[in-house]
């Protein structure tokens, strides 16, 4: 009896892997197929339902289990490779990550679809003249600001330089708003504040800043950027009230929307969340100072989609991707279900105020790329750890350089 | 009782009752404030919510998928404490009763897994789990808790069993007792104030742990723990409060149900482990 | 014959421990052993987690741990400043309250079993509650009451946070620690505080004198479980600080799970962990024999 059964069981088994194993070579049309996703950036959990639905509403033979997460995304991804239950489609970095996962990921270099993005769009996700994943969409950072309390206090140009920025601040000041709700509660925010102002370092060149870190020319430490850098920290901890280190991402957008504080640096994820708090409040973005006064706003597509190369529906895969980039709906999915700028060549503009501000600074090339990406893989941690120790009072200018420098020695250590 | 000692037992009784009032006093908060929207949150957190709402908790009730959650954590959790009690019992009984060098040195081989973090070991497990395909399963995830919850319960089982006489096995022994029937009828009962403790230890550790499940679990066929399924309210970019505080509350809550009914017993539980072990 | 005999016996006794032992020992072995093994492996190999290949680099790892990784210093330095401050507070509170909960007051059961709620929630979820009241109440009843305690930054200023992680896991932890030492007074005998009462012995001069003898055993077991616990403080960090501002509150087990999984250095992160095992190890047992010399049978 038991064998018998035992015998039926592993025979279904064999049937159903036999399906499966079908499904690869036939293209996926009826076949039933399960796809398991597994992304990152929480804000966007509704959008990416919205889009797993309409795709599994036009292919009603594929279901899709998907897995968001954002603290963890790191660990949690590491033990799902690691166990072979390797997500089908999954989100990374660009950049550092293009080798980090090189293990897993299939590269996208003959798919039609990677036609719709344009060249230069696609270095951050190319490799060795691979193009390592499909990026998802543009984003940018800056200082956010409340154009009613910039008005308010008398404000009539924005900030370019440190200095004009201090005389906001004091401004703000004086008309009784607080400035800044500073972010350094969480240790992501604090490499977003600063690299952009560091954006000048190497007159751009990031490939020989990054070089010369590696063979140890440059310590990274005792760029200039970094004392300017600091000395912007310090001004917004200045202007941040009383509890600086507590501000966190959620508290930024809370102060914000409800006009406690005329600025925040965050980016164009956060529209979102003010609006579910002020729906109409006008706000834009002032551009991050730097060292050589030109003031610069960060943009770039980072998050990236990666297609595991093991996938046992690879096809399926590819389609999904294909109908992000071709059909009505996926095109227009970046733009007006999550309202940012899609990286699609001719895709719509959003209708979000920061990404027509975004879209302005791509117009007058006053924009950055997120550099820090470039360097090696693990450092973005550290890196926010050591300027929020700085602002944490827990370390000096000093150690702050020396620990700056030796992250990144270790880092390329560890490689 | 004297005057003095009457106003002096009048203040204290008085102290603790403030003092309580105000220890739990953070919990009264996750109450109220689950009820409140995310803007009167944000806007008045001390007060009574203005309109008093059920949708917080529905809508995190709904999101959680509650009923298949709770359902499976109440499988880790029973698979796992079961089997912990199963074989530390075991284990920690007969380790009491031999008292040579290789009997000294299992124990010490099973209760030195107390010193280890977690963390140290917890990717590595993955591959192991992953080797013997039981990762992404509940099951799977409560026989991991087999190997991780035996030794402080060995631990507490070996302690207790080095009080109980050796007459009893002797008598059943001669009285014909195979050793299956020796444990289950003779010792097993002998042990149970010890199990209560076992077992209160580990519902209470296997329910609200969180790391292990959120390494084993998810993926293909993603099936929650509560404090995983809690978890996904608290992402990096938004603080929902009004969810995170609801979905507290329903964590909690079965938690404290099964608290205040074996309240007894789990305080006697927890006292006897400590003063035995 | 007799030789035979009592070799069979032992054979048998033998066989016996292995089938009561071996289930035990093949899930430890299993679950822990083997992947702690393969821990131990990775500290001496260059991996970073993810990549299907690894390089051996002998000590390496230890090297620098020891001469040149300033945040594992400062996480040693936190985790052993928590876990005193947390071990001392929690069980001089726990003896304390257990004390007055054992005078003649109403509704003790009601009080022990009060006092023991915050147990019975997990620590990530402990975690949340507390940055919930650390900014958005703190905020609240600052604007009400005006007192400077709730202006402080009680999770943003490095000093105070830590301080802020050791009340929290006190007032998680308090509960448990009160039952064990109020059981443990209710074993000590009347009569001798009676007699003691007699010969004019104050109500505090008493309880050093008598009670906290008495309740050794007590005070051994929580001393155990408190700093083995606090060594390996990880879940309540992680969702209430964070590890800040900074690397102010990065206990040693985040500080590990940060180099493994953020900083994509497995093989560094396992030497790390390595060396937590050790410490905790050795704590442990410098502790054991301490107390062992110290319980006096009531």
């Amino acid at each position: 009896m038991h064998k018998k059964q035992i015998a039926l069981l592993m025979a279904g088994l064999m049937t159903v892997s036999s399906l499966t194993m079908g499904s690869v070579t036939v293209m996926a049309d009826d076949d039933p197929v399960e796809l398991y996703f597994m992304f990152n950036g929480p804000e966007y959990t509704d959008a990416y339902h919205d889009l797993i639905d309409h795709y599994t509403e036009e292919h009603p033979n594929v279901s899709i289990e998907l897995e968001v997460l954002q603290n963890d995304y790191q660990t949690v991804l590491r033990s799902r490779l690691n166990s072979g239950e390797v997500p089908d489609l999954f989100l990374s970095s660009a950049y550092s990550d293009n080798t980090l996962y090189a293990d897993y990921i299939y590269n996208l270099d003959d798919e039609e679809f990677m036609k719709n993005f344009s060249e230069t769009t696609l270095t951050s996700v190319t490799e060795d003249g691979h193009i390592t994943g499909m990026p998802f969409l543009v984003q940018s950072h800056g200082f956010i600001y409340n154009k009613a309390l910039f008005e308010q206090a008398g404000i009539t140009e924005l900030p370019t330089t440190l200095d004009e920025l201090r005389t906001v601040c004091e401004k703000l000041t004086d008309a009784g708003i607080q400035p800044f709700s500073s972010g350094f509660g969480e240790w992501w925010i604090l490499p977003q504040t600063v690299y952009p102002s560091m954006s000048d370092a190497y007159d751009g060149d990031y490939d020989k800043l990054f070089e010369d870190v590696k063979s140890g020319d440059l310590k990274f430490g005792e760029l200039p950027q970094v004392d300017f850098a600091l000395d912007l920290l310090d001004l917004i901890k200045e202007y941040s009230g009383d509890k600086p280190m507590e501000s966190t991402n959620d508290l930024q957008c809370s102060d914000f929307a409800t006009g406690k504080v005329a600025m925040i640096h965050n980016g164009s994820w956060d529209e979102a969340s003010i609006r579910a708090i002020a729906p109409d409040i006008d706000m834009g973005y002032v551009y991050m100072p730097r060292m050589d006064e030109k003031a610069v706003l960060a943009v770039e597509s980072n998050l990236t989609f990666r297609v595991a190369k093991d996938s046992e529906n690879l096809d399926t895969v590819l389609d999904f991707l294909n109908y992000m980039c071709t059909s009505d709906y996926g095109r227009s999915w970046v733009p007006s279900v999550i309202g940012d700028i899609s990286p699609l060549t001719g895709a719509d503009a959003p209708d979000t105020q920061l990404a027509a501000e975004t879209a302005a600074a791509q117009d007058n090339s006053v924009t950055c790329p997120w550099w820090i990406f470039k360097g090696p893989e693990g450092v973005e941690e550290p890196f926010g750890t050591a300027f929020q120790n700085y602002v944490a009072g827990n370390a000096d200018r000093d150690e702050t350089k020396e620990v700056l420098t030796q992250l990144f020695v270790d880092a390329y250590d560890a490689m | 009782m004297s005057k003095k000692s009457k106003a002096l037992h009048g203040v204290i009784q008085l102290f603790l009752i403030l003092f309580l009032l105000l220890y739990l006093s953070p919990l009264f908060l996750v109450g109220i404030n689950a009820f409140k929207s995310y803007q009167e949150i944000m806007t008045d957190v001390m007060s009574l919510p203005s309109a008093f709402t059920c949708d917080n908790i529905k809508n995190v009730f709904h999101d959680m998928k509650y009923p298949a959650t709770f359902l499976n954590t109440l499988i880790a959790t029973v698979i796992g404490t079961l089997g912990i009690i199963v074989i530390a019992s075991m284990g920690g009984y007969k380790m009491a009763r031999v008292k040579t060098r290789y009997s000294r040195f299992c124990f010490l081989f099973c209760i030195a897994p107390m010193m280890i973090p977690f963390q140290s070991f917890m990717l590595t497990l993955v591959n192991v789990a992953t080797t013997l395909h039981i990762n992404g399963k509940i099951w799977g995830l409560a026989i991991i808790y087999w190997g991780l919850g035996a030794p402080m319960s060995i631990f507490l089982y070996q302690g207790f069993a080095k009080g109980i006489p050796l007459e009893l096995e002797e008598s059943a022994l001669i009285d014909g007792c195979n050793q299956f029937q020796l444990f289950t009828r003779i010792i097993f009962p002998m042990l149970k104030s010890c199990t209560a403790t076992v077992t209160i230890i580990n519902v209470m550790w296997i329910w609200n742990d969180f790391l292990l499940p959120l390494l084993m679990l998810g993926g293909r066929k993603s099936s929650k723990t509560l404090q995983l399924a809690a978890y996904s309210f608290m992402g990096q970019y938004k603080m929902e409060w009004q969810n995170i505080m609801s979905a507290a509350i329903l964590i909690i809550i079965p938690a404290l149900i099964l608290y205040l009914i074996f309240q007894k017993s789990i305080i006697k539980g927890v006292v006897a482990g400590a003063v035995k072990g | 014959m007799q030789a035979n005999s009592q070799k069979q016996k032992a054979r048998k006794t033998a066989l016996e421990f292995a089938g009561y032992v071996a289930p035990a020992v093949f899930f430890i072995t299993l679950f822990v052993g083997i992947p702690f093994v393969m821990c131990i492996y990775y500290s001496f190999r260059k991996w970073n987690g993810i990549g299907k290949t690894s390089e051996f680099i002998g000590l390496e790892n230890y090297i620098r741990l020891f001469i040149n990784d300033p945040a594992f210093v400062s996480a040693l330095k936190y985790t052993f400043i928590y876990a005193i401050g947390t071990v001392l507070i929690v069980n001089v509170l726990a003896i304390f309250f257990a004390a007055l909960l054992e005078s003649k007051i109403k509704g003790r059961g009601f009080f022990r079993a009060a006092f023991y709620i915050p147990n019975i929630i997990s620590l990530v979820i402990i975690g949340f509650i507390w940055k919930f009241i650390c900014t958005r109440v703190f905020e609240a009843l600052m604007s009400i009451t005006g007192w400077g305690i709730f202006g402080l930054s009680w999770l943003g200023d490095s000093q105070l946070a830590v301080f802020s992680t050791i009340i929290v896991s006190v007032w998680q932890s308090l509960g448990f620690y009160i039952l064990i030492y109020v059981a443990g007074m209710q074993g000590v005998p009347t009569e001798l505080n009676e007699s003691a009462d007699l010969d004019g012995a104050g109500a505090v001069r008493r309880f050093f004198s008598i009670t906290i003898p008495l309740i050794m055993p007590s005070i051994s077991f929580c001393m155990f479980h408190s700093v083995a616990n606090s060594l390996k403080m990880f879940e309540l960090i992680f969702s209430l600080t964070g590890g800040g501002p900074g690397t102010s509150t990065t206990s040693i087990a985040l500080d590990i799970y940060n180099t493994a999984f953020n900083n994509s250095r497995y093989g560094y992160g396992s030497a790390k962990s390595v060396i937590l095992f050790i410490i905790v190890l050795v704590i442990s047992v410098i502790q054991v024999n301490f107390f062992k010399g110290k319980e006096v049978e009531a």
